[in-house]
């Protein structure tokens, strides 16, 4: 599993910037599919060596 | 009577209005071929075949992208340009990336650009660019540059809660 939500240090922040950070670069999920498919792909490339 | 005494001035602007309708325009052609050409490339992935359409248009792309004298337009939250090269950017349905050549000239690019909040907000090139950072797919280099953007983009969004507390 992989972290979700941005590398940032979210002490100090107000909410407007959490909502602004989120708004310009979403909550992580946004292509989690494509994540998903990715990490589906390793699995299997496992499995067959 | 002001026209009369400096008709070269009076020309230029209204050349420049002109102008600008023409990129407006120009770019506008260029979102819609750019969508149709995502979609083209995601129905050909789907039935096996190479996903060329993109690429045919990669030079249109990245020569609107780099010509400084319009980033104005370009970065015009209005015509969102950044929208349409988001789409460019994003994962076909299958889960793969576009070319690799795809991948750099726009990741170059867009590092060019003085991109700001309201273009990031309305056209949500920053959703891909941070994937781009989640991915294990893109090749170091580009990962590099999404980094660098994200890192970029969001300062001036975390500035504005430091300067708060001064």
């Amino acid at each position: 599993p992989r972290d979700k939500g941005l590398a940032v240090d979210a002490t100090g922040l107000d909410k407007d910037a959490l909502d602004d950070m989120e708004a310009i670069f979403g909550n992580g999920d946004d292509y989690g599919w494509a994540l998903d498919a990715e990490d589906d792909e390793e699995e299997r490339a496992r499995e067959e060596q | 009577d002001n026209a009369l005494k400096n008709p070269t001035k009076r020309r230029r602007k209204k050349d420049d209005i002109d102008l600008e309708d023409e990129i407006d325009d120009q770019i506008a052609n260029l979102k819609v071929a750019m969508e149709k050409a995502c979609v083209a490339d995601n129905d050909a992935r789907d039935k096996g075949l190479a996903a060329t359409h993109k690429l045919k248009l990669l030079p249109q792309v990245t020569a609107l992208l780099n010509r400084t004298t319009i980033q104005d337009s370009v970065l015009d939250p209005e015509t969102n340009l950044l929208q349409s090269v988001k789409y460019f950017l994003e994962p076909l349905n299958d889960g793969s990336l576009p070319a690799y050549n795809i991948q750099r000239d726009v990741f170059n690019a867009l590092a060019k650009l003085p991109v700001n909040k309201d273009v990031l907000l309305s056209s949500g090139i920053g959703k891909v660019v941070y994937f781009y950072t989640r991915s294990k797919r893109p090749e170091p280099s580009i990962k590099r540059i999404a980094e660098r953007l994200v890192g970029e983009w969001s300062r001036p969004v975390l500035k504005r809660t430091d300067d708060y507390k001064k």
